[in-house]
């Protein structure tokens, strides 16, 4: 049912790249994403597609998780491949009726889909091995240099911390509130468009309703225990950059290194 | 009407790591007319159990047969299922949402495709009938009421779509003494009244004894005992093993006899209790 479906999709186990410093894991998977795009011929994707493999050896998730993970997407890749096959112009290799299919489209196409397959697996490679509480911790310390210029760094980890916490949560609700309107004889499954999103209300209304009464129980819950945010605070889990981080850091600098130079030189 | 439930299991996620045997293996029969009362401890499957016996679950493998219908096949009607079995979830007014309290009584009934007229009767029925007053109610909004009252309002919501069995899990959690005490005559009255089956879960065992004919009850998703309030409740030390208790009258009637009063019997309400230690002490 609706409790199956795992969000933030965290896959527990021992590894490095579990251990390693969430910004660490941050930062290079941004970076990595932007090597994608600058990537422009097939031995750049190998070069990529090698470093990914390596990861995921390393990081003990099993494979079946990280497609898991391409699933939802499936859709857009597929359009983006169709787009970049008949949109692209160039010299053509068939026609049917209209629409053309080019050499330069179906290079384009082929490049897109897997530029997006590896920045899918490469994002989702970060959730599956940082827990979400790191992952906020990770982005609370990345913004803290701008605090200075009054960005509220704390209070938006905070807020993405509560966010995710609260998610399972309100999952459980909804599929106790639609059990119960279910008895009610709502039907949720057949009906004209208009009709499905008719039954929505009462679903939503309930479901804002509890999420009110929880959002305030836990400002009173925060409140009691003198939460307040703008005080310096310290705290449980210290993240650190270790000698393993920084090792990592020295073979992914090459990693890219490798990626700019293929570029240039070929 | 009468519900017999045979080898019923339920798995939870089946395959995914936090598989969870919720039900397992349970049969049991309620005749027509009957009270029962299920108790057992927090996660033993009673809601679970509920859940099914109006086809909001489908077994993982076992049979319910309401009279000699089987609810759990698959080409079973569910929404005829659902009009006949009405039932009531743990803390229902997290499930108002309409304006007015007669709008969302009437939401059941609508979701069934009575006439306007129908509709309306049986609004009106199902607010008297617990308890509450029709004319000032009727337009006032579900969430302008009291936490007692907004309890009635869902269980009306639930009662007018005309069910033949009535299941209520758990529905005085939450509420003050005097409330709890209301709902619960509310219950009783509603039960003299149809002559149907009333399924009812609770953690309160006075409750439970003073109400029902026949009790189940769960532990870890296994069904351990089911008999009459008197057979469960001779039980004491087992029933103490799983995390209940045993009724006030019959917890007070085995102190007094382990300091020395000769009472003999099992005792379900305060009143007999109070019979037989004033019986026990005249002699
Ligand atoms: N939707 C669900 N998905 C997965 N597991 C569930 C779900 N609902 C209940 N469970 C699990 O099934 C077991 C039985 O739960 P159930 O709610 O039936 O117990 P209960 O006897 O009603 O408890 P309580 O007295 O707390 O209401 C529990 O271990 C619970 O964690
Ligand atoms: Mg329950």
């Amino acid at each position: 049912m609706i409790r199956d479906i795992t969000l933030g999709q965290y896959y527990q186990t021992e590894s490095v790249i579990h251990r390693l410093d969430p910004r660490f894991k941050i930062i290079s998977t941004l970076l990595y994403i932007v090597a994608l795009f600058f990537i422009d011929d097939f031995i750049g994707f190998a070069i990529a597609w090698l470093g990914l493999e390596t990861v995921i050896c390393l990081s003990k998730v099993p494979r079946r998780f990280i497609l898991k993970g391409l699933r939802p997407v499936f859709l857009i890749i597929a359009f983006t491949l169709i787009i970049n096959i008949f949109m692209t112009q160039g010299q053509v290799l068939v026609e049917i009726w209209r629409f053309h299919i080019t050499k330069e489209g179906l290079q384009m196409a082929a490049f897109m889909g897997i530029r997006l397959v590896l920045l899918i697996i490469g994002s989702s490679l970060l959730t599956l091995t940082t827990r979400p509480i790191s992952l906020t911790d990770g982005i609370e310390s990345l913004l803290s240099p701008f605090k200075r210029f009054g960005l509220p760094a704390h209070e938006l980890a905070m807020m993405m911390t509560i966010a995710l916490r609260f998610i399972p949560t309100l999952l459980e609700e909804t599929d106790k509130i639609m059990k119960a309107q279910q008895a009610r004889g709502a039907d949720f499954e057949s009906g004209s468009l208009l009709r499905r999103a008719k039954a929505l209300v009462p679903i939503l209304v309930p479901l804002f309703i509890s999420a009110f009464r929880i959002a305030q129980d836990l400002a009173m819950a925060m409140e009691a225990r003198c939460y307040g945010s703008g005080l310096p605070r310290t705290r449980m889990h210290e993240i650190r950059f270790t000698r393993t981080d920084a090792g990592a850091a020295v073979v992914f600098v090459i990693f890219l290194a490798v990626i700019v130079l293929e570029r240039l030189l070929w | 009407m009468s519900i017999t439930v045979t080898e019923l299991t339920h798995i939870y996620s089946p395959g995914q790591p936090q598989e969870q045997t919720a039900l397992d293996n349970i049969s049991f029969r309620i005749a027509d007319g009957t009270f029962a009362g299920i108790i057992g401890h927090t996660g033993s499957g009673k809601s679970t159990l509920v859940q099914h016996l109006n086809g909001l679950l489908k077994p993982t493998s076992g049979k319910i047969l309401v009279d000699d219908t089987d609810i759990t096949a698959s080409g079973a009607d569910s929404r005829q299922v659902r009009r006949s079995i009405g039932l009531v979830f743990q803390y229902p007014e997290y499930q108002l949402f309409e304006e007015t309290v007669e709008k969302d009584v009437a939401f059941g009934p609508t979701n069934l495709g009575l006439s306007q007229d129908e509709i309306s009767e049986r609004v009106r029925e199902a607010i008297q009938l617990v308890g509450l007053d029709y004319d000032a109610v009727r337009g006032v909004s579900p969430f302008e009421l009291s936490g007692g009252q907004r309890r009635r309002v869902a269980i009306a919501g639930v009662i007018a779509m005309g069910p033949r069995v009535l299941i209520l899990d758990e529905p005085t959690a939450g509420l003050n003494p005097r409330a709890h005490q209301e709902i619960l005559d509310m219950v009783d009255g509603i039960h003299e009244r149809t002559g149907n089956i009333t399924i009812m879960v609770s953690h309160n065992m006075n409750d439970i004894a003073r109400m029902t004919d026949q009790v189940l009850v769960m532990e870890r998703g296994r069904l351990v005992m089911d008999g009459t309030p008197r057979e469960v409740f001779s039980h004491g030390d087992e029933l103490r093993q799983l995390g209940l208790a045993l009724p006030d009258a019959a917890e007070i009637a085995e102190e007094l006899r382990r300091a020395g009063l000769p009472l003999t019997g099992s005792f379900m309400t305060m009143e007999e209790t109070a019979d037989a230690v004033a019986k026990a002490l005249k002699k």
